[in-house]
């Protein structure tokens, strides 16, 4: 088998790649391989799928024809077995061998899994992928799932809260750390999220850990590390996802927690690229490479992976963390810097405007370094094309706390630069 | 491709360019039913204001859209024979991925709660109506135009990977 551009991984980086390729090139062929057995999908919305507010076709990228409307070959349920650069050919499942002039690597990540005593029994779960949310709907609808504990206040941990409190179990989350989310909000969104959480009926056990997992072959219930047990039908572990970079290592590609990229997205090894939260991309504001686990930056990874690929000279401008978190109809966004472990070097503003509504704005070196939006959301991604172009605001920094904040504070000549031209790109159109 | 652009000199706040929208995309189609309509009907242009100056905002469509990269099930989507972008209702699952995306703030939630109406919402350039897009016809002031103004993008520096063009302090040729 034979491929012009192969992608090991199909998702959002793949997605990418693709959509960079086909500006241009109609013809070549692009293949896609993927261990799961569903076409590429919306990671992000398993939560919907798990609901049930969403089916196959509406959780499918684009529907399920999306592969068909771009012209990718898929292989479907395959592992990869081994990566050859030297011949250019990857071994897969099944003794078959593809040969690519292109590769990209976007395996994702894959969910940690603690030492915790206990955890191979039947009702211990991940909440990562379309499997686990299919699997979690088949415990609480048909198996009948009454309580659940969530291992982990994070981001996945939320996700896996909201689906479970949608279908009616009862939640209790488990966080080792003082406060939920705290890679993703600021104490305060923190603190709100919580509140949010308990008035939903979730228990939030907060500086506390799973200390183990008991029952006889099936989850009965938890020990926690103050002595507490919770009794309990499953457990989800969600403590944080580390880059799947395994294949990479074994082909002698450079890798750090994560696949070393540079500005092309290329790796150490020849014709080898990567996107996605496999990859380590450019992060502007801290100005180092770091993994950037979320749906936006690998796709936008994987769109300069395949204008690379194409030979197109290009330079990836780097993204920052960013997340869109919500529970029931409490959204939050924030981008960048929410948690600085040295808040002196950041001058920080903040306001509430009720109880549910509230905003903190971190600048630093008169360019804003992060944001928290909780409640109104709105015109949160002002903020963001602030901090992506650079902009100087502290001229009209006192603005940027106005419920209504908008270009309109900036200076005329940025307004003019946004509302008077059409945005021109990269060289790909 | 023809965009929507507000010409800020000339705008005198009167927000009949929300009221067009709103009549033009509510079922009824009437001003006096548009606003109390079921489910509540956005509009998709903002009126701005800020002392005396005021101009009205709504999605640039941009060459490269990044609520389009951000959306995980593709819902908010480019077409690729019009070039436009849009918000496919049926597919959104208000995750507001995109609203975290768009640098200019021009997609918002439209939600109803008793409804069970969720999703994002922007300018869709009234597809179909004849007299093009509503709040451009309305504007009593000539303070939005419709037009084609791609030619004069051309010459603007090609950026290394960021979306958009205002970068750094070199936009003097820009402005003019």
């Amino acid at each position: 088998m034979k491929s012009k551009y192969v992608s090991i991984g199909y998702s959002a980086g793949a997605i990418g790649m693709i959509e960079a390729i086909r500006q241009y090139d109609k013809k070549s062929k692009i293949l896609a391989l993927t261990r799961e057995n569903f076409t590429v999908y919306g990671r992000p919305a398993i939560v919907d799928y798990a609901m049930g507010k969403i089916g196959d076709e509406g959780i499918a990228y684009r529907g399920l024809d999306y592969s068909e409307l771009r012209g990718v070959d898929t292989l479907l349920g395959k592992e990869v077995i081994k990566i050859k650069p030297g011949d250019h050919t990857v071994e897969i499942s099944g003794g078959k061998t593809v040969e690519y002039e292109k590769l990209l690597l976007n395996m994702g990540g894959r969910p940690i899994s603690p030492p915790i005593p206990g955890k191979e029994l039947s009702g211990v779960m991940y909440f990562f992928n379309l499997d686990d949310a299919r699997g979690m709907r088949r415990m609480v609808l048909e198996k009948g799932a009454k309580r659940a504990v969530v291992i982990g206040g994070g981001l996945i941990g939320l996700k896996a809260t909201e689906a479970l409190s949608h279908l009616g179990v009862k939640v209790s989350i488990v966080e080792l750390a003082p406060a939920i989310l705290t890679r993703g909000l600021d104490p305060v969104g923190s603190e709100m999220m919580t509140k949010k959480l308990c008035d939903f009926g979730v228990d939030v056990y907060t500086a506390n850990e799973v200390a183990e997992i008991a029952g006889d072959k099936k989850v009965r219930s938890v020990r926690l590390k103050n002595g507490e047990i919770i009794d309990t039908d499953l457990v989800f572990i969600s403590i944080g996802v580390i880059p799947d970079a395994k294949l990479a290592e074994d082909c002698g590609v450079k890798t750090s927690n994560g696949i070393e990229v540079d500005r092309k997205m290329r790796t150490s090894q020849k014709d080898i690229y990567s996107a996605g939260d496999v990859a380590k991309g450019y992060n502007f504001v801290s100005k180092d490479n770091m993994v950037i686990a979320i749906w936006p930056v690998a796709r936008k990874m994987g769109y300069f992976a395949g204008l690379s690929m194409m030979g197109i000279d290009c330079e990836y401008d780097g993204s920052i963390p960013m997340n869109s978190l919500y529970f029931d109809d409490l959204y939050t966004i924030s981008f960048g810097e929410t948690n600085p472990s040295d808040y002196s070097s950041y001058e920080v503003m903040e306001k509430f405007y009720d109880e549910r509504t509230y905003r903190k704005i971190f600048i630093k070196d008169g360019l804003i370094a992060g944001a928290v939006f909780v409640g109104d959301i709105s015109r949160s991604g002002v903020v963001k094309g602030l901090i992506y172009e650079k902009i100087p605001v502290a001229s009209y920094k006192d603005k940027l706390l106005d419920k209504d904040f908008s270009f309109i504070h900036a200076p005329k000549k940025y307004r003019d630069l946004i509302y008077t031209f059409p945005f021109k790109d990269l060289e790909a159109k | 491709m023809k965009r929507v652009y507000p010409v800020e000199e000339y705008c005198v706040a009167c927000h009949l360019c929300e009221v067009a929208c709103i009549v033009e995309h509510s079922k009824s189609k009437n001003l006096f039913y548009a606003f109390s309509e079921k489910p509540k009907v956005n509009s998709k242009i903002e009126v701005e204001m800020e002392g005396p100056i005021s101009f009205s905002a709504s999605c640039r469509i941009c060459e490269h859209a990044e609520c389009v990269e951000a959306c995980p099930v593709a819902a908010m989507w480019r077409d690729d024979e019009t070039g436009l972008v849009k918000v496919e209702d049926d597919r959104c699952i208000g995750c507001w991925m995109c609203i975290m995306a768009c640098p200019q703030g021009s997609i918002t939630p439209r939600q109803d709660h008793d409804e069970g109406l969720r999703i994002a919402d922007k300018c869709d350039l009234c597809p179909g109506r004849e007299n093009g897009p509503a709040c451009v016809e309305a504007c009593p002031n000539n303070a939005l135009v419709y037009e084609d103004r791609d030619k004069f993008a051309k010459d603007r520096r090609t950026l290394k990977g960021s979306m958009h063009i205002f970068i750094e302090s070199d936009d003097t040729a820009i402005q003019e």
